[in-house]
C-alpha cells in the first residue's frame, strides 16, 4: 500500500490484491498511516491496481469507511473496474460509498 | 587454418595430408567469415587458429567458429602458453592449446584428437536429429483425443485423451490401449530409465511385444513377466560391469465392462486414480511399491468396483515434477497437461520446470452415452501457518486457463472468487476452536457446460449452525459464492459446499442489501 497526503487529503493506492491473504497486514500499514499523518479531513482509496477483492477485502474496505465516519473524513473509492463493481453492487456498496 | 602465418602452413599442410584432409586457409577474420558462409554446414572437422589474427585475439575467432558450428574442434596455437590462455581455452571448449615452435607429432595428435572430437559430435547431433524426428512423431500420435480400439463393448460412449513430453530428445515412457476381448479393455503403461535413446528403443520395443502377445492371448501378468525377463536376463546381462542396469516401472489396467470391474496393477508406478460421477476418488490402496523401478513383478493385481460413469487418470512419476511434488494435485497437473497438449504448447512451457517425462492419459467412460464426468482437480488445501490460498488459487487459474481456453476472463475470476471463499469457508466452519482445518477441493467438468467444485472438509468436523456460515468471520464470503455460481449446496452433514458453474452463460448479479454500519465491519 502507498500513501501520500496532499493537502489534509490521505489517498491510499493499493498495488495488490485485497484478500484474506493480505488485508491484515493492510490494516496494520492503514492504522500505522493514521497514527502518523495529523490533520486529514479526506481519504481516497485507489484501487485501479487490484486485481480481485474477496469478502475480507470488502470488508476492509468498509472498515475504512466506518472508521472514516468516525472520525469526520470524507471518504471515496476510486479507480474501480467493472469487476469490482460487480462485487460492490452485489453488497449495494455503491449507496453508502461514492465510487469513483 | 585461421591467421598461421606461411612458415608454418607448410608444416601444417604436411600433417593435414597425411591424413587426407585438404586445408583451407583464412588470413583475417573477415576471411574466416566469408569461408564459414560460403561452405555447407559440416564441411571442416578442426579448425586451427593462431593466438593473435591481425591485432585481435585468435580465441575470439575460435568463440566464433563454435558458435557457428559446434561440430568443428578447434585447436589454439600460441607463443606462449599462458596459464589464462589455457583457462579461457577450457572454458570456451577448445580440443588444445598448443605453443610454438609446433612440432610434427604434437600437431599429428592434436588434429588425430579434433577429428574424433568433431565426428563424435556429429555423430551424436545426428542421432539426436534422428530421434527428435521420432519423437515429433510420437507426439503427434499421443496428444490430444485418440480412438479405442475396435471391440469396444456396445451401449457404452467413451472417451481417450494423451499427452506425452519427453524431457529429452527420446523419452522413456509408453502406454497403449489394447481390447482384449468385446468387453475388457486393456491399458498398460511402463517408464523404461533414463531419458535417452535407448530408453525410447526399449518403450518402443516393449509395445510391440505388448502387442505381439495379446495377439497370442497372453494374461497381461505373463506380458509383464516377460518383460521383465527380456531385462533381466537379455538386455541387463549385455551390459558392462560399471553400466547403469535399466529397469522398468509399469502399471496395466484393465476394465471389465461385463463383470463391472476394474483391475490393476502397479509395479513402481504411480496408482491410476479413478473419479465416480459423484466425484468421490477410487484408487488402488494395496501394498503398491512406491516409486522407482524394480527387476521383477512385486505388487499384487487388485480388484476395484467399476462405477457407471466416470474417469481414469494415468500418469507417468514425471507429473509429480510438474505439480510442484504434491501428490494430491496430480490430477491438476494432469488436466493442465492435457489442456496445455490440446492447445498445442508443448516443450517451451514445460523446459524451465520438468527434468523427467510426462506421459498423462484420461480414460473417461459412461453407460448409455451419458453425460461424461472429467475430473479437473483434487488438491488438499491445510488450514495451518503454511496455508496458503493463493498458491491454491494459482494452481486453479492456470488448470482453468489451459482446461477451459475459451473461458472469459470475468468469469475465470468470478468462478476462482466463489472457489476461494467456499474453501476458506469450509475451512473456517468444519473446525471451529481448532488452528489447523483442511479442504479438499474436487473440480470437475460435466458435459461441455457445467463446472461442478466441491469442498469437503478434509478433517474430523464440529457441527455449527447454518447462520454461522453467513455471520462468521467471512461475512460476505457466502453472498459472493451465492452470486457467482449457478447452484449452490450446502451440506451440513459434513461440512461440504457443492458448486455448480454455467460455463456458456455471463452471470447476473443479484442484488442483497447489507448494513455497513453493523459492528461486524468496523475495524
Amino acid at each position: 500500500m502507498n500513501a501520500v497526503i496532499e493537502d489534509s487529503h490521505l489517498i491510499l493506492r493499493f498495488e495488490e490484491a485485497l484478500t484474506s491473504t493480505t488485508v491484515h497486514r493492510l490494516r496494520m500499514q492503514y492504522l500505522q498511516t493514521l497514527e502518523e499523518s495529523a490533520g486529514i479531513t479526506a481519504i481516497t482509496a485507489d484501487i485501479s491496481h487490484v486485481s480481485m477483492i474477496d469478502s475480507q477485502g470488502l470488508n476492509f474496505i468498509i472498515g475504512i469507511f466506518n472508521d472514516s465516519k468516525t472520525r469526520n473524513f470524507v471518504f471515496k473509492l476510486t479507480g474501480a473496474s467493472q469487476a469490482n463493481r460487480k462485487l460492490f453492487a452485489l453488497v449495494i456498496l455503491q449507496d453508502h460509498i461514492p465510487i469513483g | 587454418m585461421a591467421g598461421i602465418p606461411d612458415p608454418e602452413r607448410e608444416l601444417v599442410q604436411s600433417v593435414l595430408s597425411d591424413k587426407g584432409l585438404l586445408p583451407c586457409f583464412a588470413s583475417s577474420m573477415q576471411s574466416v567469415r566469408d569461408t564459414m558462409r560460403n561452405s555447407p554446414s559440416g564441411r571442416f572437422d578442426c579448425a586451427i587458429v593462431n593466438g593473435e589474427i591481425c591485432g585481435k585475439p585468435g580465441i575470439e575467432c575460435a568463440a566464433w567458429l563454435l558458435q557457428q558450428d559446434s561440430g568443428i574442434a578447434c585447436i589454439l596455437v600460441t607463443d606462449v602458453l599462458e596459464h589464462i590462455t589455457l583457462l579461457r581455452a577450457l572454458r570456451l571448449g577448445l580440443c588444445d592449446v598448443l605453443s610454438r615452435p609446433l612440432v610434427a607429432t604434437t600437431l599429428d595428435f592434436a588434429v588425430e584428437r579434433a577429428l574424433y572430437l568433431s565426428r563424435s559430435r556429429r555423430g551424436s547431433s545426428f542421432l539426436v536429429l534422428q530421434a527428435r524426428d521420432a519423437t515429433r512423431i510420437c507426439r503427434r500420435f499421443m496428444n490430444g483425443e485418440k480412438d479405442l480400439p475396435d471391440g469396444f463393448p456396445r451401449g457404452w460412449s467413451r472417451k481417450l485423451e494423451q499427452a506425452f513430453f519427453p524431457a529429452v530428445e527420446a523419452g522413456g515412457d509408453f502406454a497403449n490401449v489394447h481390447a482384449l476381448d468385446d468387453h475388457r479393455l486393456l491399458f498398460i503403461a511402463g517408464d523404461v530409465s533414463g531419458h535417452d535413446v535407448v530408453a525410447g528403443f526399449i518403450s518402443s520395443f516393449f509395445i510391440g511385444l505388448t502387442s505381439g502377445m495379446l495377439a497370442c492371448e497372453a494374461a497381461p501378468e505373463k506380458i509383464f513377466t516377460h518383460i521383465q525377463r527380456f531385462l533381466v536376463d537379455v538386455w541387463n546381462a549385455r551390459a558392462e560391469a560399471d553400466d547403469i542396469p535399466t529397469s522398468l516401472a509399469a502399471a496395466f489396467v484393465i476394465f471389465d465392462f461385463r463383470e463391472r470391474r476394474i483391475h490393476a496393477c502397479c509395479n513402481g508406478f504411480p496408482s491410476p486414480v479413478i473419479f465416480t460421477d459423484s466425484l468421490a476418488v477410487i484408487k488402488p490402496s494395496g501394498s503398491s511399491p512406491p516409486l522407482g523401478w524394480f527387476d521383477g513383478l512385486i505388487a499384487p493385481v487388485e480388484s476395484l468396483p467399476m462405477p457407471e460413469s466416470g474417469s481414469m487418470v494415468l500418469f507417468s512419476d514425471g507429473l509429480t515434477e510438474f505439480s510442484g511434488g504434491e501428490r494430491p494435485c496430480l490430477v491438476s497437473a494432469a488436466d493442465t497437461v492435457l489442456g496445455m497438449a490440446a492447445s498445442g504448447c508443448f516443450t517451451e512451457d514445460f523446459s524451465d520446470v520438468v527434468r523427467d517425462d510426462i506421459f498423462v492419459l484420461r480414460f473417461s467412460w459412461s453407460a448409455g452415452g451419458g453425460e461424461f464426468i472429467r475430473p479437473l482437480c483434487s488438491n488438499i488445501c491445510e488450514a495451518s501457518s503454511e496455508f496458503d490460498i493463493d498458491a491454491c488459487q494459482q494452481r486453479w487459474d492456470r488448470t482453468f486457463q489451459t482446461t477451459l481456453p475459451h473461458l472469459s476472463r470475468t468469469r475465470r475470476m468470478e468462478i476462482l472468487l466463489a472457489c476461494r471463499e467456499a474453501a476458506l469457508n469450509v475451512i473456517e466452519h468444519s473446525l471451529p476452536g481448532r488452528r489447523i482445518g483442511a479442504c479438499r477441493v474436487t473440480m470437475a467438468i460435466l458435459g461441455r457446460t457445467h463446472l461442478k467444485v466441491v469442498f469437503r472438509s478434509a478433517a474430523p468436523t464440529a457441527p455449527s449452525p447454518p447462520q454461522a456460515k453467513e455471520l462468521g468471520h467471512i461475512p460476505f464470503g457466502m453472498k459472493i459464492i451465492n452470486a457467482f455460481s449457478d447452484e449452490v449446496d450446502v451440506d451440513e452433514s459434513d461440512h461440504s459446499i457443492h458448486l455448480t458453474f454455467r460455463l456458456d452463460l455471463a452471470h447476473g448479479d443479484p442484488p442483497s442489501v447489507i448494513d455497513s454500519t453493523d459492528p461486524q465491519y468496523s475495524i
